[in-house]
């Protein structure tokens, strides 16, 4: 039924709004006051039956609260309450979050203290700590002749990079001194025989030296095989570096051959030597190489 | 009051509960029906574990009650829809000794009862509506929320309502049977 608000008159219109309930009806139709004696009756007072049940709902209003634990306001340690409360894994994880963020910079940067740096280059990867000023002059002056010495190749022979050349003798030297625990090797998949060429992952370019990385000579070529910065060719883990990759140039010819770590030694084809599964230093390692 | 009740102040929230549970119990009586105690017990229960976390004024509380109530009200619905109580020999039980009525109660619960037994044979959606927006005063936005309909229907459904209680007030009269 369309309302006639707009006549201005006192119809049912306007009688039925109800602002509150409880509105009084005076000078409208009896009727209209009825209804509104209802409304206002329906609204009353509670009865006696009514708040008959108050005890057993305040009696587990109780009991949920102490079942919830203290409430705000109850808290010393937290006075802003339950929020307060909620909010503090957030605050313990943003603080965490930021801290971590700042080492990890820091460590990535490089910039942390020597020991710190260490321990995050072996959990993480970061890179390897920097040791200025504690290089050995005599190993460094031996890196430095074999980088400057000119390059000896054999007729045949495939040409591989030589040690000493993808890293400063000083760095070299630093990171010596630093890894001392074991080196991991793999063993070498497929054929091992000297034309079987390798190529390591590292994970941080800073451990290693020239040594791995050989062509298959049946390629003719001598080049080492560096494709990306995880994966260089050519060099050798420094003490205390992991290799936890290789991969060889061909595909071997059993893909499910099963690498596993090597118990002395691995085939060198370029130096036709044996190296040493444990570099403890570089002075060990270039004195097998020069007894050779 | 709400406050404090929401720290777990027992009387602030007994005397919410004083104001508040006559009306919400009126509301289930006309919309529930005979199962309107067991409903506000259940609502009651939850307002008391989730109070703390509740957060407005007193009309919001009033619009959060009887938001539950309508909740716990449709869940008792579909509940009794899926398993049916067919009562079968005799129920003594259900023969309940009359209350402590002398006749000041008797006269005083009269007409509340009577108005609210009046509204309580409107349609049920009619009657469910007045209750909101007359007896217990939420505003045409809270009840639209609660009833999930728009404002506007609103109105037009406590219109409609209202104009049917006229016209069953004006039958009862012409009949001499006036409640009020």
């Amino acid at each position: 039924m369309r309302t006639s608000r707009g006549r201005g008159t006192r119809d049912d219109a306007t009688a039925w709004e109800p602002p509150d309930g409880r509105g009084k009806a005076v000078g409208f139709p009896d009727v209209q006051q009825a209804v509104a004696r209802l409304l206002e009756a329906a609204a009353g007072p509670a009865t006696e039956e009514e708040l008959s049940g108050g005890p057993a709902i305040v009696a587990a209003f109780v009991l949920a609260v102490n079942a919830a634990g203290p409430r705000p306001g109850e808290q010393g340690l937290f006075p802003g309450g339950r929020r307060a409360i909620g909010r503090v894994p957030v605050l313990v994880a943003g603080i965490a979050m930021a801290v971590g963020v700042a080492i990890g910079g820091t460590a990535t940067a490089g910039a942390l203290p020597p020991r710190i740096q260490e321990i995050a280059h072996t959990a993480f990867g970061a890179p390897a700590p920097r040791y200025h000023g504690d290089g050995d002059p005599r190993a460094a002056a031996k890196t430095a002749h074999s980088a400057t010495k000119p390059e000896r190749v054999r007729p045949g022979k495939p040409h591989a990079p030589m040690p000493g050349k993808a890293t400063s003798p000083g760095k070299a030297k630093g990171h010596l001194k630093t890894h001392a625990a074991r080196t991991r090797l793999k063993r070498i998949p497929g054929r091992k025989d000297e034309s079987q060429s390798i190529t390591l992952f590292a994970h941080s370019a800073q451990n290693w030296l020239h040594v791995f990385g050989f062509d298959s000579p049946e390629r003719g070529r001598s080049q080492p095989r560096a494709r990306s910065r995880g994966e260089m060719a050519g060099l050798i883990p420094v003490a205390g570096s992991t290799l936890y990759g290789w991969k060889p140039p061909y595909r071997p010819a059993r893909p499910d051959t099963r690498v596993g770590p090597v118990r002395h030694t691995i085939s060198c084809p370029r130096y036709e030597r044996r190296l040493p599964t444990k570099v403890r230093s570089m002075d060990s390692w270039s004195a097998r190489r020069s007894g050779h | 009051m709400l406050r404090a009740a929401a720290r777990g102040d027992e009387s602030a929230f007994a005397r919410l509960w004083r104001d508040a549970h006559p009306l919400l119990l009126r509301y289930l009586r006309v919309a529930a029906g005979d199962g309107a105690d067991d409903v506000a017990s259940e609502v009651w229960l939850e307002v008391a574990i989730k109070l703390a976390r509740f957060r407005g004024n007193e009309q919001d509380f009033r619009a959060w009650l009887f938001t539950t109530a309508r909740r716990r009200m449709t869940d008792r619905r579909r509940y009794h829809a899926r398993h049916p109580i067919v009562l079968a020999g005799e129920t003594p039980g259900l023969d309940h000794a009359a209350p402590d009525d002398t006749a000041a109660e008797a006269l005083e619960d009269m007409s509340t009862r009577a108005a609210v037994a009046l509204i309580a044979t409107l349609p049920r959606d009619q009657a469910e509506v007045v209750m909101l927006r007359v007896v217990i005063g939420l505003d045409p936005v809270q009840v639209a929320r609660i009833v999930g309909k728009r404002p506007g229907t609103v109105r037009v459904v406590v219109h409609r309502a209202l104009r049917t209680l006229s016209a069953r007030l004006a039958t009862l009269r012409e009949q001499g049977r006036v409640p009020l």
